[in-house]
């Protein structure tokens, strides 16, 4: 028998039983601080707390942060608070024994917090930790919370990656791309198969975990390039996606002007039809076009729409 | 009730096994599913045999068709077929299912919900249960929600008369109920998720009652165009008599069914033009998309039946039947539309 297991009696176990199939209900679509809102509010139907808090590490991170956090009934500063507490120590502790229920000293003096239960659960690079808070007036966490918490959490780290993975199999800007989700530092949290091998063949002594060189990038999108691959960085619902892609140098050095016309080419119009829905002259779409053709070194516009259509950008 | 009440044992197994079962419904198709779900099953629950059905209107047990509609497992394929001719003759079927719509979502033992005198001392039940091995059953039937148009039927069954279902098994089948039914809709809602067989096909997976139990983005409006949809059922009568995999014509639409124990997976599309091209115009229409003008195609096509070298002026004749077999007026029109149909070996 393993040290987590738990005994719980026959109603509890069917609230339990419904309230994880509703964590996973959210898994295939929508945004993701809806999913983790409505996880929370789940495990708040089953263990009776005050506040809460995940946590999501990428890596060898230790820091607890503002941006690694979802709260749920916890006001921000005091979550600066208890993420200052929060250190290698602790860490070390936690993934020793799963579950604890710790009080860090600032917390219970400042903001009446009395209780405190952490847990930690890990996928591949990936820890996540679920804190829950109890003010002294509400008691102390039982056993079987415990025991219900950690088995719980398990099934919040299995959901989050799934709610990923869904993610992955959505049409982002190129037709033959693969895509990863990492986090803001380039560690890759979930990926597509293809992806990794994509980036094995262009990248010498790859550690298969993070993406060189987007360490502390701040705007976004961005692009990087490695080898004969290009990789975008988008943000998209709270995840950060990185989408790699095979760089053709034609498409590339489109203008932003030329990608526009391309994109109504690509229809059949004809420059004047083009030259109506932009409400251009029909002489720029002609002078346009003209340079699309040379770019892509073709010599007329069938020739070009059979290189527009086959290639990787998604008009 | 019984005085030591039940209690399940939340081990870590336990909580892998849910991982695993999610993690499943996302990866497997949909003609799989129910099947990995069975021999998974098997670590957690005891059982020799099992059934699950699937469909919309479960409450009113309607008897048409569940012999193919539900899901077998480890039973040959007379199983339903038996079982239903035994229905048919025994009024003692309804007192089960009264039981189980009556008390829905939960698991029960057969003998408990059915006294025997009315059910398994029937000489034709006893002889169905010796013929195939279904000595102890719990059942249990989930009802369309507010999410969902389709309810399911659950089966479990032992071999062994002496080999009962234990207070504990109910509770592990009921704790297990909540998610073998979300991991179905996630199952099915991920098939979509899978990269598109063709441009212009839109997906849905529908019962046997043409109600819709999901589609994808756009099945709406085209089933609408048609005038294949009634609120949220797809009106298509064959589906009925559908017991395998098909394709039907309807309202200038070809779907391609394929029937997996009672839930379809619907692929629509208008079908492509290019399907009306003769041989020597795809031919043409190869060279075309290259970018290439009358006189270069000619040059490059073989010769006619004289061996005569093609003239410009019958490649222009086989481009004009181009445009109109396509419905366009130029060449670019008609290399965008080639080209998206996927025409391009």
């Amino acid at each position: 028998m393993s040290a987590s297991a738990v005994r719980v009696a026959e109603p509890e176990a069917i609230n339990m039983s419904l309230a994880i199939s509703q964590i996973y209900r959210y898994t295939q679509g929508g945004g993701l601080s809806g999913f983790k809102q409505n996880a929370m509010e789940q495990l708040a139907g089953l263990i009776d707390f005050d506040s809460a808090c995940w946590f999501i590490l990428t890596g060898d991170a230790c820091q607890l942060t503002s941006e690694n956090a979802f709260c749920f009934g916890l006001p921000e500063h005091l979550l600066t608070d208890y993420c200052q507490s929060f250190n290698h120590q602790l860490l070390a502790d936690l993934q020793q024994s799963p579950e604890q229920a710790v009080i860090t000293e600032v917390c219970a003096l400042t903001y009446g917090i009395h209780q405190q239960m952490w847990c930690l659960v890990k996928q591949n690079n990936t820890q996540h930790i679920v804190v829950l808070n109890k003010k002294v007036q509400s008691g102390v966490f039982s056993a079987a919370q415990m025991g219900i918490c950690r088995f719980v959490t398990g099934q919040l780290k299995q959901a989050f990656h799934l709610y990923l993975q869904s993610q992955l199999k959505k049409q982002w800007t190129y037709r033959h791309s693969y895509k990863a989700i990492c986090d803001k530092n380039g560690q890759i949290v979930e990926a597509e198969p293809g992806f990794m091998a994509a980036l094995a063949q262009n990248l010498v002594n790859w550690d298969n975990t993070t993406l060189p060189g987007i360490c502390g990038t701040e705007q976004l999108p961005a692009k990087f390039e490695y080898g004969n691959i290009k990789v975008q960085l988008a943000q998209d619902k709270g995840a950060y996606v990185a989408e790699a892609y095979v760089f053709d140098q034609g498409i590339e050095s489109l203008t932003t002007a030329e990608k526009t016309i391309a994109k109504h080419l690509v229809t059949a119009a004809k420059n004047k039809e083009i030259a109506e829905r932009l409400k251009l002259s029909p002489k720029t779409i002609e002078h346009q076009v003209k340079s699309l053709c040379t770019k892509l070194e073709v010599s007329n516009r069938t020739e070009a729409i059979r290189i527009l259509q086959h290639s990787n950008y998604r008009f | 009730m019984p005085l030591h009440s039940p209690s399940l044992l939340l081990s870590q197994n336990l909580g892998l096994w849910i991982e695993t079962l999610y993690q499943q419904a996302q990866k497997q198709p949909v003609s799989t599913f129910k099947s990995w779900c069975f021999t998974s099953l098997t670590q957690l629950i005891e059982f020799d045999s099992g059934l699950w059905g699937t469909r919309s209107d479960v409450m009113r047990l309607n008897l048409d068709h569940w012999v193919e509609d539900a899901f077998v497992h480890n039973q040959p394929d007379s199983f339903m077929a038996n079982y239903f001719n035994i229905a048919a003759r025994s009024k003692a079927t309804d007192s089960l299912n009264q039981h189980l719509m009556a008390n829905p979502e939960r698991f029960f033992s057969i003998w408990e919900s059915c006294p025997p005198e009315q059910w398994y001392q029937t000489d034709y039940y006893l002889e169905h249960c010796k013929q195939f091995k279904v000595e102890n059953a719990i059942s249990a039937v989930t009802v369309p929600t507010e999410h969902s148009v389709i309810g399911h039927v659950f089966s479990f069954y032992r071999a062994q008369r002496d080999n009962d279902f234990s207070a504990n098994d109910v509770l592990m089948a009921n704790f297990l109920l909540p998610h073998l039914v979300e991991a179905f809709r996630i199952n099915v809602l991920s098939s979509f998720g899978q990269s598109k067989p063709k441009q212009g096909v839109v997906r849905a997976v529908v019962d046997r009652f043409g109600e819709i139990i999901e589609a994808e983005q756009g099945f709406y409006g085209v089933m609408k165009e048609k005038h294949l949809l009634d609120k949220s059922r797809v009106n298509i009568t064959q589906l009925s008599d559908i017991t395998s995999s098909s394709q039907l014509k309807l309202s200038g639409l070809i779907l391609d069914i394929s029937f997996n124990d009672g839930v379809f997976y619907l692929e629509a599309s208008e079908g492509s033009l290019i399907d009306k091209l003769t041989p020597r115009q795809k031919e043409v229409c190869q060279l075309m998309i290259k970018g290439l003008n009358n006189q270069e195609i000619a040059n490059l096509m073989t010769k006619d039946e004289n061996d005569q070298p093609l003239k410009a002026n019958t490649v222009n004749a086989h481009i004009r039947n181009v445009f109109k077999v396509l419905r366009v007026s130029s060449k670019a029109a008609a290399t965008s539309y080639l080209i998206r149909q996927g025409f391009s070996k």
